[in-house]
């Protein structure tokens, strides 16, 4: 398959360039990383009019002045990859801000098709842009569209074979009138030469980008010709004297000045419409009392329902609370993980049957039955827990209430050195913890953005609670128990949450102030469930790709070492294997928070690989499928119950978060402290616990 | 006329951005949004977390610390001011 032209899509951040990036392709997407950094870099491909396009998605920045990463690596792609059109994305409902890029774009890059995004909510609010003006005026194709509801579109991809082909669009970058910069400018410029073309920015543009104070382009200039350094610097400081301003706000004035005077001659607003709903929303959202209790309740109602999809809980404690014992336990068997549960049961069962009748080892049956089928249901019984999760994330991503939460938790988090942008992974750790990890890329400052990283796998995700709603039904008969239990340890786990993320913070950055929040806050409005699916889809299919196989293979391996010893296979005899010699060897370890028999070493063993498999391993030891009656079985007193909840929720989080931390941290000093700190801390707590509760006459 | 820093302006008011003093850095990206010297912010919340405007049409969040290097002339609602909030939390 060869690829035509290559496309690339540029825009400020909410203006709708990944659901215009997720239009175009189909949301199908090939996602790898920017070279050496964790920043997405998603690729797709499509077809229009028999031409292959290949579409690259740059980062969301609001200039390319390389103030962070993503500004770099946009400007850079332009430059080294040279795409034969680029698409920029605007809001059109904003377009006296949302320009801001397209301009500068436009400066650096002549080959590009301006999309005006969101005409539907342009139309109803009454914006008309005249887009034969605006493109007499920019040069390049102008076209109206809506990446939501794929209006233009086509159009859109037929500006941009032209644009790709040559036949329209611009020679030259636009220029923007700098006013008093000018003279400098032309100065500069004949200072440098072929330097710009040697290093492929157009000159003009790099001038200007001297006179900003850009140090990235500096070195570059440096690196050709030293030489010149002095005298560049010495006509930067001339400008700076002579006009009684500084260069880089003079520069961002007059592209603003060039974005009014579009705005004021192209724009029309045929009625002025307020958003009224919106701001009573804001009112109530932003307030710095209800604001956090709101959203609060609505992030608490909303994981309600996915907890009851995917568990049953809290829904069947609820009705066993009042009594309705037989629906609660329909609610739980009918759960997703209830059905995945029983179905991956049954299919081990036949595979299991099938094989030992045709005449195949005991030992080769198991190893097919439950260690691969086995795992590849652990792997599959992650696909609702994370899609749902990703799901109800997704709708309030989409619908603007997030950035609303970031801002009424800031204040809170400030406390503990982090920001509020820390709120969306933490709480969609509740999720899945792998998922928090990946989501914390959205996060500009790196310092933040690790310690966030490092300290969300202590929020249970849904794993652990299938666990910890087993733990608390063996302790207690009183569902008001239980579901006290549960709730507990989930607000314990978000105090420790902040708690590490402080100490974190002050002894491994001996940072403590928590980065300045600067976020746009995007209007609210109706998620999409196009928008929903394509995010939810993506992730998911994301982590199975990423994770995938590293479940897989540790599955099987820990199926080995649960029924293999140096001599063979171990048949029915668990004791002997691999696995309980090692649960004994861990057994002084967990007598110390009253967990004083192997078997419980060995469940923890095969938490690490998911925390669920802690329940599963109880279960075969224990000769039952239910999972409450093997605690019982193995003799968990309600005390001993406690102490192994905080300790299940608090150690090393599983396998695939572990994975997640090593490919988005990248750095094995801060895996390790992720690990060991999460040890310590469960067996501190555990043990604590524990030993309080024996001098209390519990035990 | 009343000179202020952005953290100290009352919501409801507009206020018309003066200077910003803060990182190199910090500065360009606030401007690069759309807040810079001249430009007319209308303030929508302002009570102890970040601030938020409305600039350009858009509204955007602003950390305290932030706000409070922002230095404002303030258009409307001068009777609410603040005296003495420098708006450090
Ligand atoms: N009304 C409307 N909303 C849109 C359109 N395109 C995107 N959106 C919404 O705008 C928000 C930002 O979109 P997204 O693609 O995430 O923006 P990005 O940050 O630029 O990638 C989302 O909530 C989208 O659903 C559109 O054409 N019309």
């Amino acid at each position: 398959m060869k690829v035509d032209y290559t496309i690339a899509i540029a825009g400020p951040p909410n203006v709708g360039k990944s659901t215009l990036f997720n239009r175009l392709t189909g949301g199908e997407a090939h996602v790898a990383n920017w070279p050496g950094v964790t920043l997405e870099r998603k690729e797709g491909v499509l077809r229009h009019h028999d031409k292959l396009l290949k579409v690259v998605d740059l980062p969301g920045t609001y200039s390319l002045s390389a103030n962070d990463l993503g500004e770099l690596i946009a400007r850079e792609f332009l430059v080294n990859e040279r795409p034969d059109a680029v698409i920029v994305v605007v809001d059109a409902t904003s377009l006296d801000r949302t320009l801001y890029l397209a301009i500068m774009l436009l400066e650096m890059y002549p080959k590009a098709v301006l999309a005006l995004n969101m005409a539907d909510a342009a139309e109803k609010r009454g914006i008309h842009v005249d887009l034969e003006g605006l493109e007499k005026r920019l040069g390049v194709p102008v076209v109206m569209i809506s990446a939501l509801k794929g209006v233009g579109v086509g159009s859109l991809l037929d500006r941009v074979l032209e644009v790709a082909e040559g036949s329209v669009g611009r020679e030259e970058p636009l220029k923007v009138d700098y006013d008093g910069l000018e003279p400098y400018i032309a100065m500069l410029e004949d200072l440098l030469g072929d330097i710009p073309e040697k290093l492929g920015y157009p000159s003009r543009w790099l001038a200007v980008r001297l006179l900003e104070g850009d140090e990235h382009i500096l070195d570059k200039v440096n690196e050709l010709d030293s030489s010149l350094a002095h005298s560049i610097n010495e006509l930067i400081e001339k400008a700076k004297k002579e006009l009684n301003i500084s260069p880089d706000l003079l520069a961002i004035q007059s592209r603003y000045e060039l974005i009014d005077q579009l705005v004021a001659r192209y724009v029309t607003r045929v009625k002025l419409a307020r958003p009224s709903l919106s701001e009573a929303l804001d009112k109530a959202l932003l307030n710095p009392l209800a604001g956090p209790l709101l959203a609060t309740a609505l992030i608490l109602s909303t994981f309600f329902i996915i907890f009851t999809l995917n568990t049953g809980f809290p829904l069947n404690l609820l009705f066993d609370l009042l009594g309705m014992e037989s629906i609660a336990s329909a609610i739980e068997e009918n759960s997703l993980s209830g059905l995945l549960g029983r179905l991956f049961e049954s299919l081990s069962e036949q595979v299991k049957e099938g094989l030992l009748s045709s005449g195949s080892e005991e030992w080769l049956a198991l190893l097919v039955s439950d260690g691969i089928i086995g795992s590849l249901g652990t792997l599959i019984s992650f696909v609702p827990l994370l899609f749902f999760a990703y799901v109800i994330m997704g709708a309030f991503e989409d619908s603007g209430l997030f950035a609303r939460a970031a801002v009424v938790y800031d204040r809170l988090f400030r406390k503990f050195g982090l920001s509020g942008r820390a709120f969306f992974p933490a709480v969609l750790g509740m999720g899945c913890n792998v998922a928090s990890i990946i989501s914390t890329r959205a996060m500009d400052d790196d310092r933040e953005r690790v310690v966030t990283a490092m300290a969300s796998p202590l929020i249970p995700c849904q794993a652990r609670l299938v666990v910890l709603l087993a733990l608390a039904a063996s302790a207690f008969e009183d569902p008001l128990m239980q579901a006290s239990l549960a709730v507990g340890i989930y607000l314990l786990s978000f105090i420790m949450f902040l708690i590490v993320s402080d100490l974190l913070n002050r002894f491994v950055f001996k940072i403590r102030i928590a980065p300045d929040l600067l976020m746009e806050l995007p209007p609210y409005h109706r998620p999409s469930l196009r928008v929903i699916w394509w995010y939810a889809r993506s992730n998911t299919e994301h982590f199975l790709r990423k994770a995938g196989w590293i479940i897989m293979a540790l599955g099987i391996s820990t199926w080995f070492l649960l029924n293999f010893n140096f001599n063979g296979y171990v048949g029915d005899n668990v004791t002997a294997s691999f696995a309980a010699s090692l649960g004994k060897a861990l057994v002084p370890i967990t007598s110390m928070i009253g967990l004083n028999d192997w078997k419980f070493a060995l469940g923890f063993e095969v938490g690490f690989i998911a925390k669920e498999g802690l329940v599963v391993t109880f279960s075969n030891l224990a000769g039952v499928a239910d999972p409450v009656k093997a605690l019982r079985i193995l003799g968990l007193t309600p005390l001993k119950a406690l102490s192994m909840a905080l300790a299940m929720n608090f150690y090393v989080p599983c396998l695939a978060t572990v994975a997640a931390l090593i490919t988005e941290l990248r750095r094995l000093k801060y895996v390790l402290i992720t690990v060991g700190y999460q040890m310590i801390l469960a067996f501190v707590l555990a043990a604590g616990v524990y030993w309080a509760g024996v001098m209390l006459g519990f035990a | 006329m009343r000179i202020a820093v952005l953290s100290g302006v009352p919501a409801g008011s507009k206020a018309k951005v003066i200077s910003i003093t803060a990182g190199k850095g910090k500065v360009r990206r606030l401007m690069e949004m759309g807040i810079l010297p001249g430009e007319i912010l209308e303030v929508i919340s302002n009570s102890v977390g970040p601030v938020i405007v409305r600039v350009r049409g858009s509204m955007v969040a602003i950390g305290r610390g932030m706000a409070s290097n922002i230095l404002v002339e303030v258009i409307g609602n001068e009777s609410r001011l603040h005296h003495s909030d420098s708006g450090t939390s």
